[in-house]
């Protein structure tokens, strides 16, 4: 399985001073409208279910249809890219280490999300190592839920992915060099990455890596159909 | 007679068993005329309500099938399909649903939205069918029609208004107060036919004043005319009346009307309300895809001029003939004339044409765009597409839900044998989701349907309306068998005892097979089998795959391949070369190491999120496999995987767990790998059943 596993955006970390994600962790992924938010979130939930981690994939205002669809799409690329064949057993065995939670209709909170965890880890004995939230569109405004979703992170030792929507006419950043809409909440992430599209790429930038502030000039350049990283 | 498609309702009434459907529909039709007597649904008269026709509906008080009738009400034509409100029942709901514009969803004002109100709503917004509510029971004890707004708004997610208050509630409950009027309706006489407006009440003045405001206010949202007219406090009930249609029709609102069926109080409004808010066919946009331009979607005209195309949406078999409901949506069908049915082409002329009303019947020279009628005599199926010959289209067809339970069922002698091979025609011919077939290994007759009420209703049938004994068994479940390595085969057939001789050698091997069917392999050199003999061997092979050596069941997925043989010039036939298959099928089948498959099947829950664990426990003791999770306002959805075998009983399971308020649909998924630890009980019961059957 691991032959399937991509060289994909977590591969940033690799380069970098450490690994500041793992159990109660956070991380964000900042990007523009249709800039590759939630493929580089699915990419991150691949790397996690091809390592053997069970992955819950939180969506919000999508159908778990259409998220199915979006992994089955995404597989299938990387398959092609890695010149492997598009293996059903493979991804049966991702999908059941894969739930998906969707929330529709403004039904999301972080207490039904701890609900819903404790009633699958209680009933199903299904307990994710990563949560990857979509669409939740993080910014300024939610600190309240940001940093509840954080303490869950830590209350239940999981590490949990969002992805904020950045605007390039507002061109706010802090000193830490963390753009608007997260500049006022950037300490409640150990990792931010933002994806800029050059090219024909995607560059991935690692704005933050643990407590220690910025994450240096970490740079991936991303094939923007399956992720890989290109150089 | 109303002729005029802008006045003609196709309605459908669905609720939560209990709720009232059919003692509503007995008062519409008793208001309309249609009917001179009220007879209750378990009246001390004993006739039973009109629309259930079928004794076992009388004696259950529970509508099963559903019945068609239409009635005239101020100028307007109402077609009424009268729905059952169990679960089991659902596809008379969906049939109802499929053919009609617009719906009335009956809420009981004690116990609010139900399991069975979630699987109606659904079932709507899956056809788009515009609503009205109606809260009944409001004379009953602990009746809160507010609490059911509030419910309706939370749990179905609908914009739901107040069209009417209660004027008292419980035993005290004497009439409705019309927020668009701002009338006190009272209904005297000894029907309640008489409707008295008067002033409204002093004390409810405020409430009414307060309840109009949010009408007015949810109202205005569909039209700037009356938003403006608020402002210059100028409202007309006629701006009022077009607003709350606008809104209707787009799904956007639900006016909630306010009563008691059987205390007549209320029905003349809510039919006042069908005819204002609901829809006619021209506002309904019904499509059909035109086979001839590579499935297109079309739009469809209620025009009765323009060629004709209609469903056949419901099938009854009745002592006459075949009686077939139809929904006309374009064009007009004339009694005389030829129907052309999209599905095989063939013809049939239009002999009797009729309107429905319950289980009698008016004869009707033509029905046209629009309409809802039945046929006499025309052989098809439910959900055929019929036109008139020069269009090739082809109506969306219905979603009939997967059987999920069956039984077997023993005629107790040879009478009645014959009996329930009649009755199992009929209603297979009726309901799309109740099978029949005779398991060929133990030469029972097994039924599958809905759920245990569904079967039952029918063994109930077959008993009362067959005279049939009959004895009922365990459920079963379609097993299958696989092979899951490749072993190779070698085997002569030989017989020489008198007369012709018979010889053929098959050598090759057996393999599982990628895409799960079965396939065979020719791959003999120098004609060692001569080729006119290949296709026997190729038939003996596939005539050991409908019972495999392992269970006795079918067998999936595998590859044969010859690649040698031996034929005889005088001994050789085709004869011989099938057993010399046979023989090497049952030579290596065994040692290719077979596996039983079990029918794993697409589960879906629903209930209210406070259920979630229990539902998710339940799943997972039963070998379940969750893949999502859906949250939905109040409640949860729950998609899984889960096979079929442990499945038996879950509804009583599931509701006892969540007080009756989830619901599980489940359809067939795909066939999987029993586990070793399981697969040797079903072994064992299988032989047991076996040396039962001898």
């Amino acid at each position: 399985m691991n032959k399937y596993r991509p060289i994909g955006p977590l591969k940033i970390l690799q380069g970098s001073s450490g690994n500041n994600l793992g159990p109660g962790a956070t991380g964000v992924v900042l990007s523009r409208a249709g800039g590759g938010k939630s493929a580089c979130l699915v990419h991150i939930a691949f790397d996690k279910l091809l390592g053997g981690e069970r992955v819950l994939h939180v969506s919000i205002d999508e159908t778990p249809e259409k998220v199915t669809d979006y992994y089955e799409v995404r597989f299938y690329n990387i398959a092609k890219a890695l010149k492997l064949p598009d293996d059903f057993d493979i991804q049966g065995l991702l999908a059941s280490n894969r739930m998906i939670l969707a929330y529709m209709n403004d039904t999301f909170n972080v207490q039904r999300l701890r609900d819903n965890l404790e009633n699958l880890s209680g009933n199903m004995d299904f307990r994710p190592d990563t949560i990857v939230i979509d669409g939740l569109h993080v910014n300024n405004s939610e600190r309240e839920l940001i940093g509840n979703i954080r303490t869950l992170a830590r209350d239940m030792g999981m590490e949990i992915w969002m992805s904020a929507l950045y605007h390039r006419h507002i061109d706010k950043t802090n000193i830490r060099g963390i753009p608007y809409p997260i500049d006022e909440i950037d300490d409640l992430f150990d990792v931010v990455f933002q994806l800029k599209p050059e090219g024909s790429f995607i560059c991935l930038h690692m704005l933050k890596n643990g407590d220690n502030g910025s994450g240096g000039n970490s740079m991936l350049r991303l094939d923007p159909r399956t992720f890989l990283v290109i150089s | 007679m109303v002729n005029n498609t802008e006045n003609l309702r196709n309605v459908g009434i669905s609720a939560h068993i209990d709720s009232g459907k059919t003692t509503l529909t007995e008062r519409i039709l008793y208001y309309t005329k249609r009917i001179a007597v009220i007879h209750e649904v378990r009246g001390k008269d004993g006739v039973g309500a009109t629309m259930d026709s079928m004794e076992l509906e009388k004696e259950r008080g529970i509508t099963i099938a559903s019945a068609a009738t239409y009635c005239e009400w101020k100028g307007h034509r109402i077609n009424i399909i009268d729905t059952p409100g169990h679960v089991d029942f659902t596809i008379e709901v969906e049939r109802a649903l499929r053919v009609m514009d617009g719906a009335i969803l009956i809420l009981c004002a004690v116990g609010g939205v139900q399991s069975q109100t979630l699987t109606v709503d659904r079932q709507m917004n899956r056809y788009e069918v515009p609503r009205i509510a109606f809260v009944n029971k409001c004379d009953r004890f602990g009746a809160n029609p507010y609490l059911v707004v509030d419910q309706l708004r939370e749990k179905l997610g609908h914009n739901a208004v107040l069209m009417q208050i209660p004027i008292g509630l419980e035993e005290d409950f004497s009439g409705v107060i019309d927020l668009v009027s701002m009338k006190a309706l009272y209904f005297r006489g000894a029907e309640g036919d008489q409707v008295v407006e008067k002033d409204i009440p002093d004390n409810l003045a405020d409430e009414s004043l307060k309840k109009r405001e949010e009408l007015l206010e949810a109202a205005s949202m569909f039209s700037d005319e009356l938003m403006e007219a608020i402002f210059d406090d100028a409202v007309t009930e006629e701006l009022l009346f077009q607003a709350i249609r606008k809104g209707t029709l787009s799904r956007e609102l639900t006016p909630v009307f306010v009563g008691s069926a059987y205390k007549n109080i209320g029905v003349q409004p809510l039919l006042d309300g069908i005819t204002r808010y609901l829809p006619a066919p021209a506002d309904v946009c019904n499509k059909a895809l035109d086979l001839d331009n590579e499935e297109q979607e079309v739009e469809l005209l209620p025009d009765p001029a323009l060629p004709l195309v209609g469903l056949a949406f419901k099938l009854e078999v009745t002592p006459y003939g075949q009686l077939t409901y139809i929904r006309v949506y374009q064009g007009s069908v004339r009694k005389g004339t030829d129907l052309v049915f999209t599905r095989n082409m063939k013809k049939a002329r239009v002999g009797r044409l009729v309107r429905m009303h319950a289980d009698q019947m008016e004869d009707i020279t033509e029905a046209n765009a629009g309409d809802i009628a039945a046929l006499f005599g025309i052989d098809c199926y439910s959900g055929d597409t019929f036109t008139d010959g020069t269009l090739n289209y082809s109506m969306t067809s219905m979603f009939v839900p997967e059987p999920v339970i069956s039984y077997t069922i023993t005629p107790k002698d040879s009478k009645s044998g014959t009996r329930v091979l009649k009755a199992l025609n009929r209603f297979t011919k009726e309901d799309p989701t109740f099978r029949s077939y005779v398991d060929e290994e133990s030469g029972e007759t097994i039924i599958s349907g809905m759920g245990e009420l569904h079967l039952d209703v029918y063994v109930e049938r077959i008993k009362r309306e067959f005279n049939a004994e009959i004895v009922t068994g365990e459920p079963q479940v379609a097993y299958r068998e696989t092979i899951t390595r490749k072993v190779a085969f070698d085997y002569t057939h030989k017989k020489q005892t008198g007369g012709a001789g018979q010889f053929g050698r098959v050598a090759g091997f057996m393999e599982p097979s990628e895409n799960g069917v079965y396939e065979f392999v020719n791959e003999i050199r120098g004609g060692a089998i001569p080729t006119e003999f290949v296709p026997a061997v190729d038939k003996g092979f596939q005539s050991c795959l409908d019972k495999g050596q392992l269970i006795g069941f079918p067998v999936l997925g595998m590859r044969i391949t010859v690649n040698d043989g031996k034929a005889h010039s005088v001994d050789s036939s085709e004869r011989a070369f099938f057993a010399a298959a046979v023989g090497a099928f049952r030579q290596a089948y065994m040692k290719a190491r077979p596996v039983i498959l079990e029918p794993v099947m697409k589960l879906s829950v629903e209930g209210p999120s406070e259920f979630q664990g229990s539902i998710m426990a339940s799943i997972n003791q039963r070998r379940g496999l969750i893949s999502s999770c859906t949250e939905q306002k109040a409640f949860t959805n729950i998609e899984a995987e889960i096979p079929l075998s442990e499945m038996f009983g879950y509804a009583t399971v599931l509701r006892s767990l969540t007080q009756g308020k989830a619901e599980f649909t489940m359809e067939f998924h795909r066939y999987a790998k029993v586990p070793d630890s399981i697969a040797e009980d079903i072994r064992l019961k299988i032989r047991e059943r076996a040396k039962e059957n001898k």
